[in-house]
């Protein structure tokens, strides 16, 4: 059954590849066929069968997985589960407050003594760390009767975050029957902890179970257009995906829970021969570690109906490329273990997915340069091939008009389709009912198209810079970014403006007939610095409803207990702390003796 | 408490807090095929020595 959701999925995506070609290459060639009016068929057909993958995912997922979640298991689980919080320079005080609301959670569902918490850190600045540490010790004091608290610091951070994983399980691996695996963004109810407990349990063979986390806190315009959009269609996608998954589910890198013979068994990553970018630690482990977990014969999954799963995410598009640079990295690194032996056939599927996900947009950047040079390399028609009447060459101007209508249907189609689903379903009101949802939706939809041409071009020089060698680092998010100022943006994006003032100029000169199209690319870019600050500030959408979703509307308790968490913290931040009893033990020792 | 007390206090908390000594092997997985030599290199040689 899998097999053939898979077939039809990507025949799909191929057969509207291929009525694309055939509506451009009726257009492109009509007055006449040159070398690069191929190399246009060529790039419209990759995009669109993109597009059109994407596309599916939202439609299957309108389809597949539609029943009812079952209720969370409330029974204590009988085994111990690690609970491990990677920190790298984050705010200790925000991440703590997080981890303190999870305790709480889970102390209320009288599950606390079966999770232990650990916080991982790779933080190398010593400010920071003494910060952790200082916060560390009020979270112990504060919350270490309810619950196993620990705290390792490492000086170097090899293999980054999947080495900092690995550090944990060759250290302590043998006492956790799971664990469950956390960014230091991230927030989960403990109801939701425990039932992913009960579903590894009832699974034997189940390697890793991959929640779908909702974004939340997000406060700038970006972000909350961000934020609506991962709220209202992404458990759709998420379903779609789930529909394809078979035994080859993702791994997103958290809030996920993963048994752990399974995952020290398969994940053991090496550094790729080589330098970076392509050669080194394995950046985006987490797609190679769902590979190779499925290369062992073990179940990986997402389950979208799992809930009470919330991540943060970027509040600004700057902010957004950065992260969108390190995961390019990771993804073109892939490249390189699409033929790793002995992987599922899916899973090297996957890999190429997300190459794609980066390579789409140079390929759009190129078919834009094609659309605007291929009209001066045109030949004058020979309008007397035969003595007698003139022959004019005849422009097929409703194979554009079906083209274009296409592209729009299998970008904005699948978003309209979920919004109906919701009118009908009644999903809309949870997140305001259906005239703020439509409102919020046309609005995301304007605010992508605005950002498209501009992360187009982000993600093209992230693609130039990594095919040319160099290597991006591993740079700390911000997640408590605040508003960029325009001096920042036009430092960050000015050359977006120069980019897009000469494609206008050569649209302009080589191909006035589309200059209006073109202005639909080339105006955005031209205002990246102005469109990158202003969709930083702090939305007044918040206030209106716009882009509400149903985590705001009525936030979760694990999200209601952080915030107060975080208040009080932030208002009383001076730690005063109890001497402690003498002893030479580390508690570490004595838990495992 | 003055800092140098509290700052006594946090690091016995930290050395009280360390992880848990149960190791667990995590072998290095084989990610990247093994370069296979030239299959035809016997028969060419077998071509020169005639």
């Amino acid at each position: 059954m899998v097999f053939a959701r898979r077939l039809v999925s990507v025949l799909f995506a191929l057969v509207t590849a291929f009525a694309a070609s055939a509506l451009g290459a009726g257009y492109f060639l009509a007055d006449g066929a040159q070398w690069l009016d191929y190399i246009r068929v060529g790039l419209l057909a990759i995009t669109t069968a993109w597009l059109a993958w994407g596309a599916v995912l939202g439609i299957s997922g309108l389809f597949w997985g539609r029943g009812a979640a079952p209720a969370p298991r409330r029974e204590v689980p009988t085994v111990k589960t690690a609970v491990l919080v990677p920190v790298y320079n984050e705010d200790p005080t925000k991440t703590f407050s997080h981890i303190a609301a999870m305790i709480d959670s889970l102390h209320s569902a009288g599950a606390s003594q079966q999770f232990d918490f650990a916080v991982l850190s790779d933080t190398n600045s010593a400010e920071i760390a003494e910060l952790e540490e200082l916060w560390f010790a009020r979270l112990k004091q504060e919350y270490g009767e309810k619950c196993q608290i620990f705290y390792r610091r490492r000086v170097t951070n090899p293999g980054k975050k999947a080495g900092n994983i690995a550090d944990f399980i060759k250290t302590s691996g043998d006492l956790y029957e799971y664990m469950i695996i956390l960014d230091a963004d991230s927030l989960m109810e403990g109801a939701t902890m425990i039932e992913m407990v009960h579903r590894m349990e009832e699974d034997p063979k189940l390697g890793l179970l991959q929640t779908l986390p909702k974004v939340i806190r997000a406060r700038s315009f970006f972000g909350r257009a961000i934020q609506f959009s991962a709220s209202y269609y992404s458990p759709i996608y998420s379903r779609g995906v789930a529909a394809l998954q078979g035994n080859e589910g993702p791994f997103w890198g958290h809030n996920a829970i993963t048994r752990t013979r399974a995952f020290a068994q398969s994940c053991g990553l090496p550094a790729l021969p080589g330098k970076p970018p392509f050669g080194g630690h394995i950046l985006s482990h987490d797609y190679v570690e769902a590979a190779l977990l499925s290369r062992n014969g073990w179940t990986v999954r997402v389950d979208p109906d799992l809930t009470g799963s919330y991540e943060e995410g970027p509040d600004n598009v700057l902010d957004y490329a950065k992260r969108d640079r390190r995961w390019c990295q990771g993804n073109l690194q892939h490249g390189r273990l699409v033929a790793a032996p002995g992987l599922k056939p899916w899973s090297r599927f996957v890999f190429v997915q997300g190459i794609m996900a980066y390579i789409a947009a140079p390929l759009w950047a190129l078919f834009l340069i094609a659309a605007i040079v291929a009209p001066a390399m045109k030949i004058i028609p020979d309008y007397f091939p035969q003595p007698g009447l003139p022959v004019f060459p005849r422009v097929m101007q409703e194979n554009a008009v079906a083209l274009l209508t296409g592209v729009l249907g299998l970008l904005i189609g699948p978003k309209l389709l979920i919004f109906l689903d919701g009118m009908l379903t009644r999903r809309n009101r949870t997140f305001g009912g259906n005239i703020r949802v439509f409102t919020g939706m046309v609005t995301e939809i304007l605010c992508t198209s605005v950002l498209a041409p501009i992360m187009m071009l982000f993600q093209s020089r992230a693609v130039l810079q990594i095919l040319s060698g160099i290597d991006g680092g591993w740079p700390a998010a911000n997640r408590e970014a605040d508003k960029v100022p325009l001096a920042e943006s036009w430092a960050a994006s000015w050359w977006i403006s120069v980019v897009g003032l000469v494609t206008l100029g050569a649209a302009w000169q080589l191909a006035p007939d589309y200059i209006f199209y073109i202005l639909l690319i080339a105006g955005p870019q031209i205002l990246a610095p102005f469109i990158i600050s202003f969709t930083s500030h702090s939305s007044h959408s918040a206030r209106s409803g716009l882009f509400q979703t149903a985590e705001e509307a009525a936030p979760a308790p694990v999200m209601k207990a952080q915030q107060a968490i975080l208040a009080r913290w932030r208002k009383e931040p001076e730690i005063v702390l109890e001497p402690l009893p003498a002893s030479d033990v580390p508690l570490g020792q004595i838990v495992h003796n | 408490m003055v800092n140098g007390e509290k700052r006594a206090v946090v690091r016995r908390m930290i050395e009280q807090s360390g992880l848990p000594s149960a190791p667990l092997m995590m072998p290095d997985q084989v990610l990247v095929r093994e370069k296979k030599s030239f299959r035809l290199r016997p028969l060419i040689h077998w071509l020169a020595v005639r």
